[in-house]
């Protein structure tokens, strides 16, 4: 049966697809990021819009204001909200190796964290889902 | 339960618990990392601290760059006119400290406030008195007969007093006297003591900066406005005090009937100003919008636009205020030189830290900016952070000359 997409969204199929400090890393990662693009494209120079003063003298001012703002947002995003994603990753990664017990598989053979010993549930269908799991034999 | 599903749980609150720690040990700590060293904000009277010496050369770069100050005063009157006036107020200012701070320099800062106070009364009498206001001030008459505005006569007369402080220059003598008269007359010829800034609307800012200049004057060539001073003071206590707070207003029409109530960008400015004439007033007025105005987040110094008892709309001189804790850039950039101005150094040392955190620092060549403020807010950071020996020069005047 198909679970339901809702349901996809909120309650992980597996505990493999809900890693949650790879996810803080990525979202520090890509503040980083957003903040690296605006600072090299000297967005920097229009966040003048956040003291109410229109960033540019002549042009479109709207476009410099909404890309003032955006570096704004990506800037503290990156700094205030950055190193708590990481420190959050390191703890959580550490959380759940010494809190979190290993889930058994259906077949009681392997489980999410080792999947070198079983079925790998998170797809339901093996691996990467061409062919058979490895480690399984195929039915003949 | 589903053996995943409580996996599920026990790792969201593993998550949970570890985004609320990683907040809980960086947090506190982030101020830290933008809080630069006393020394870079914080000088003795003979000496300049290092970030104004960089946001001077950043703002005197411009006054040598006629195309940089053109885009500069452009992008300010595209919001406000007053801007472009007020930048050269507050520069003036600085200069005028700087030169008392630094007398090696002097010569290199004197001929750059000439060269303000020229162009400023050139183009007051070319585009007209109102020229640095914003549209409004056409719409109607004022109703004081002489149809001028403090704060033009106001700020132009301060900026020229503080030259002829630093050093005499009689050619400003005549210009400087006529302009106090003109002050003086509309304050006198007002119910409240107070002139019009715009029409039938007289600010707090510019009046108490009428009074400084005049007690500039007092210093320079001897007048004496005590009297008016004393009849000044004991009209605001009884028509301008907002009874909640117990702040001055910041707006009120020429009868004296309240516009805009206490104001974060308004009132730090008048105490500096009114140290000039009652000290005492002063420290009480800063200490009730320090209370109530200013407060800091995790080491971040900040002023609200408004205390919790008047809640005004956001304008053009507060900026745009941050939902919630209701701080504006305008308050808090001001905040700044009350801060210094009353030696309040803790909470000044926080609002640098604001600064460097949150309105973008540009640095280059030794010259420094701030890229989230304009040339009038950079001119008020800088100001904040070298006035003092002005001031005291004229404090020390009224006591050689007073009992």
């Amino acid at each position: 049966m198909t679970r339901p997409r809702w349901k996809a969204l909120f309650i992980p199929e597996s505990t493999r697809s809900y890693l949650p400090h790879r996810l803080f890393l990525k979202l520090a990662g890509l503040f980083a990021l957003l903040w690296l693009i605006g600072e090299l494209a000297g967005w920097r120079a229009h966040t003048a819009v956040l003291s109410g003063t229109v960033p540019l003298a002549e042009g479109d001012w709207f476009l410099a204001a909404s890309l003032g703002l955006f570096y704004a947002i990506a800037y503290f995003a990156a700094v205030a909200a950055g190193p708590i994603l990481v420190i959050a990753a390191a703890l959580s990664y550490l959380g759940e190796k010494l809190l979190v017990r290993p889930l058994p598989s259906k077949r009681g053979e392997r489980t999410q964290d080792n999947p070198q010993h079983g079925e790998d549930i998170s797809t339901g269908t093996g691996g990467a889902g061409t062919g058979p799991p490895v480690g399984v034999r195929p039915a003949s | 339960m589903p053996p995943t599903l409580k996996r599920f749980g026990q790792r969201l609150l593993i998550a949970g618990g570890a985004l609320a720690i990683g907040a809980a040990l960086w947090l506190p700590v982030l101020s830290l990392l933008f809080r630069p060293a006393r020394a870079e904000y914080l000088a003795p009277p003979n000496a300049v601290p290092a970030l104004a010496q960089r946001l001077a050369e950043h703002q005197l770069s411009l006054w040598e760059d006629p195309a940089a100050r053109a885009e500069e005063i452009a992008r300010m009157r595209r919001t406000n006119a007053e801007w472009d006036f007020m930048a050269r107020t507050f520069f003036v200012l600085s200069l005028a400290n700087l030169s008392l701070r630094d007398p090696g320099q002097a010569d290199r800062y004197l001929a750059v406030m000439d060269r303000v106070i020229a162009e400023t009364e050139a183009i007051e009498a070319q585009e007209g008195h109102l020229h640095f206001l914003m549209d409004y001030a056409r719409a109607s008459p004022f109703v004081e007969e002489s149809q001028r505005s403090v704060f033009v006569d106001g700020e132009i007369a301060l900026m020229i007093g503080a030259r002829r402080l630093v050093r005499e220059e009689p050619a400003y003598a005549d210009g400087f006297a006529e302009r106090i008269a003109h002050l003086r007359r509309q304050m006198e010829a007002g119910p409240v003591h107070c002139g019009e800034s715009y029409p039938n609307e007289c600010w707090m800012f510019c009046n108490a900066v009428a009074l400084a200049a005049m007690a500039l004057s007092d210093a320079l060539d001897g007048t004496d406005h005590r009297a008016f001073f004393d009849d000044w003071l004991a009209s605001a206590r009884e028509n301008l005090i907002h009874r909640d707070s117990a702040m001055l207003v910041s707006s009120f029409t020429w009868e004296g009937s309240a516009i805009d109530g206490p104001e974060g960008s308004s009132i730090f400015m008048t105490a500096h100003c009114l140290r000039l004439i009652d000290a005492q007033f002063a420290m009480e007025q800063y200490a009730l919008a320090r209370e109530q105005l200013g407060f800091h987040i995790l080491g971040f110094g900040l002023a609200r636009e408004w205390p919790a008892s008047w809640q005004g709309p956001m304008d053009v001189d507060s900026g745009p205020v941050v939902p919630v804790i209701g701080a504006s850039a305008g308050a808090s950039g001001l905040a700044l030189l009350g801060a210094a101005s009353f030696d309040d150094d803790a909470y000044l040392g926080r609002l640098v830290a604001s600064l460097e955190f949150a309105a973008f620092p540009v640095t280059e060549d030794g010259r420094q900016r701030f890229a989230a403020a304009n040339q009038v807010g950079d001119a008020v950071v800088l100001y904040a952070l070298v006035e003092g020996p002005l001031w005291a020069r004229i404090l020390e005047s009224q006591r050689e000359t007073r009992p």
